[in-house]
């Protein structure tokens, strides 16, 4: 009875996840990366599988599942994959325990047979499951350490739309240093607003202006830094729409700019095209047309994407929550 | 082993939550303690000083020493603190806010006692610019109209505020009576003068306004000395007035047209932004001559283009079929400027040292279609050149309505123009000629009289 039911909640919370991103109803990457995490967890819980073989193949799938059911969100499968890569290490680790220990190589040519089914990997891969989770939860706060590192006093930073790790990167960097922000309030969702209001909050003298007005402001910004929602595997962004000019705008200026991001948003997908038609988000373009002209609508044709792609060479450095990095890694 | 690892992974989850650990906060509270006597006796002092200045009430959060930092900072400075409004407000040092470690927060105040938001003091108000009622009682009533019109956004374009501004001043004119003791001229210059600097607070001048209303101050300065009737001299500046609308406006428009044409052709993809009436009037007169061609506009949340009157322009008369047009966020312009040929944008001002003034976000714009290698061509008449060299949008403050501050303190300046580089620009359409930016010098040399405004 047990497993029976151990079985049908995984089954039943991968079929949630879906449905949610068919129909768009999650708000953060970071929340569908939580999901997917504890779904994770519950299959490795239940009893549906014997060896590593099948949990890879298994979360295989379900990554290929997850894409497909909203193609412009990577976090699931990123941290999907990257379970995968936890799975096979665990299982080198203990087939190699008690004799010695094998470094795994690349080029090596005996090929691992994960079938073989080993007795204490259940709970080893749970255990792992248990740290990328914390990991996840503290992702920001992990980021924020660092923070007193990159920012010196009485600069002036440029933030793009709302992120919550560099929202706490901030406020952990005021309380060292006085510093001044100046967030661009990005389309279509216009959230720099609410980043403002919680910044005055921790007393960081804030500055909200358009999206157009950052090339007129950026003389006086000693530095950016911005979250992103997907760290491609080139380097590149996946990020918020209006990134991508604001950072053009930044090279003309040479201001540095800092990209801070979590590890489940680390993905191991090149983009397909600069212009990323395939894995774009689009909504609805109230701000753009009002529904009075509606009729005019044949003739018009209104876009409204949500990320942009940013190539590697306008990103100065890469932080994540385990370490720090440029692109040309 | 395994239970182990559980256990290292819970601790690692409880522990690795951020600093300070438990420890701290019990030693904080015993120093706070200790430390509320003496805090007393300073915030009330304080609390004197700053009787008048209302507070934000404290926030809730323990760990911040900022709360100290602005209140005493504004003490230290003493200046004239009226125009202080947009400065963030002291949070009241409250005797129950518990503000950690004054020590350090008086090292801080050492370091930077005079400084405020480097960003904030940029957008201060200057002082006498501000709208004052008496400006207001002094100002001639449909000055004040047009004005507020201006101010609210009711008359947009460079060329309609113009307009309309100089059909004021020709009322003004027919209406003016000299007063006595002074002569038609200098009566009627000085109180020219004196009403568009009060108009000046009403409303910003665009360069447009400006030019025409210095052309106007100079010429009557040149007028020879009235001996004549008044009549014969209103009659002579309100002809000058109407030729200079329709040489400098509206025939520079129709110049600007048939030089744009040459620059749209078939099949061509145009991204086009800050439209003003030069560039409208290019758009439907290609649309008119069959010119099929298509349109990617550029929408901000601000300043959204009527589309549908636009695309009733836009139609071809012959064959009933409007224009292709697009709009894309401001944002995502990027998304577009690959697929288009050329980038086209309505300038409000020239500058000597070649940058031009356009909406807000032409700048940027200008450089997405520079590093796409796509020619950015702006459109701009002769009268809205202006003999100054800004560098940045700060020089022209005069042109940025008033920012209104929020009540949760942060600044939200709304900048409606901005200065693009020369280096960013192909090529400037103007009524006399096709120009490169930093073509201005040459063009005052060539053209006769008219000197353009040193505002």
């Amino acid at each position: 009875m047990a497993n029976a039911s151990k079985e049908s909640q995984y089954i039943i919370l991968l079929q949630q996840l879906e449905i949610s991103l068919k129909r768009g109803r999650y708000v953060r990457s970071h929340e569908l990366a939580t999901r997917t995490l504890r779904l994770a967890e519950k299959y490795v819980q239940s009893d549906s599988w014997k060896n590593a073989e099948e949990v890879m193949q298994w979360l295989e799938n379900t990554a290929d599942r997850l894409t497909k059911a909203a193609v412009s969100e990577s976090a699931p499968s990123n941290v999907l994959k990257r379970l995968i890569k936890t799975v096979q290490e665990d299982f080198m680790t203990r087939k190699n325990q008690g004799r010695m220990h094998t470094i795994s190589r690349l080029d090596s040519d005996t090929k691992v047979d994960y079938s073989e089914e080993l007795p204490d990997l259940r709970s080893d891969i749970l255990g792992a499951i248990l740290d990328l989770s914390s990991e996840l939860e503290n992702g920001a706060e992990s980021i924020a350490e660092d923070a007193e590192k990159h920012i010196n006093a009485n600069e002036v930073i440029m933030t793009i739309g709302r992120s919550r790790t560099v929202e706490a990167f901030l406020k952990r960097a005021a309380k060292i240093n006085k510093l001044e922000v100046i967030i661009v309030k990005c389309g279509p969702f216009y959230q720099g607003k609410d980043l403002a209001k919680s910044l005055t909050k921790s007393k960081i003298k804030t500055t909200l202006i358009n999206d157009t007005a950052a090339f007129s402001m950026m003389s006086r910004v000693d530095k950016i830094v911005i979250g992103t929602h997907t760290v491609l595997a080139n380097g590149g962004l996946k990020a918020i729409a209006g990134c991508h000019q604001i950072l053009l705008t930044a090279k003309y200026f040479n201001v540095p700019v800092l990209v801070l991001a979590a590890s489940y948003k680390l993905s191991p997908e090149y983009p397909f095209s600069a212009e990323m038609k395939i894995t774009n988000r689009f909504v609805s373009p109230e701000e753009l047309i009002d529904y009075k002209d509606g009729d005019m609508i044949d003739n018009v044709q209104v876009y409204a994407p949500v990320f942009d792609y940013v190539p590697p060479e306008l990103v100065s450095l890469f932080i994540f929550n385990m370490y720090v990095s440029t692109t040309l890694n | 082993m395994i239970a182990n690892k559980m256990n290292q992974a819970e601790s690692k989850k409880s522990g690795s939550l951020p600093r300070p650990p438990p420890s701290e906060d019990i030693s904080r509270d015993d120093v706070r303690a200790q430390r509320e006597a003496k805090k007393l006796a300073k915030v009330a002092r304080k609390n004197k000083s700053f009787k008048g200045k209302l507070a934000n009430p404290p926030t809730s959060t323990s760990e911040n020493e900022h709360p100290v930092v602005p209140s005493t900072a504004q003490k230290s400075l003493k200046t004239g603190t009226t125009s202080r409004a947009l400065e963030v407000k002291p949070a009241e040092a409250n005797p129950s806010s518990p503000s950690v470690s004054i020590g350090v927060s008086a090292d801080l105040l050492k370091s930077d006692s005079a400084s405020s938001s480097v960003i904030h003091s940029l957008f201060k108000p200057k002082k006498g610019k501000e709208l004052a009622q008496s400006n207001v009682s002094k100002l001639y009533p449909p000055f004040y109209n047009v004005g507020l019109k201006v101010r609210n956004n009711v008359i947009r374009g460079a060329n309609s505020q113009c307009v309309k501004l100089l059909d004021a001043i020709k009322d003004y004119v027919r209406c003016y009576d000299v007063p006595p003791g002074t002569t038609f001229k200098h009566g009627l210059f000085a109180d020219l003068e004196g009403n568009m600097k009060n108009l000046k607070t009403v409303c910003p001048f665009s360069i447009s306004m400006s030019n025409a209303v210095q052309f106007l101050l100079f010429y009557l300065h040149d007028m020879p000395d009235d001996d004549g009737k008044v009549i014969d001299f209103k009659n002579e500046i309100l002809d000058v007035i109407d030729q200079y609308i329709v040489e400098k406006i509206e025939k520079a428009v129709e110049a600007i047209v048939l030089y744009g044409l040459e620059k749209i052709n078939d099949g061509d993809k145009i991204m086009v932004y800050s439209i003003t009436e030069a560039l409208m009037s290019l758009l439907v007169k290609a649309a008119e001559d069959g010119i099929s061609y298509e349109l990617i506009l550029i929408q901000t949340r601000e300043t959204k283009v009527e589309l549908a009157d636009l695309l009733e322009k836009l139609k071809k008369p012959t064959s009933d079929q409007t224009v292709r047009v697009s709009a894309v966020n401001f944002s995502s312009a990027l998304y577009k400027i690959r697929s288009c040929s050329k980038l086209l944008i309505g300038g409000h001002g020239l500058f000597t040292n070649g940058g031009v003034m356009a909406q807000s976000g032409s700048g940027q714009l200008a450089l997405v279609a520079d590093t796409y290698n796509k020619p950015v061509v702006f459109l701009c008449e002769t009268f809205k050149f202006c003999d100054r060299s800004p560098l940045d949008f700060l020089p022209l403050e005069e042109y940025m309505p008033e920012q209104f501050q929020t009540e949760d303190d942060f600044l939200e300046p709304k900048l409606i123009y901005d200065v693009t580089p020369s280096n960013l620009v192909t090529v400037v359409i103007t009524d006399i000629d096709m120009l490169p930016s930093n073509g201005l010098a040459a063009t005052l040399r060539v053209q006769e009289g008219g000197t353009p405004a040193k505002l």
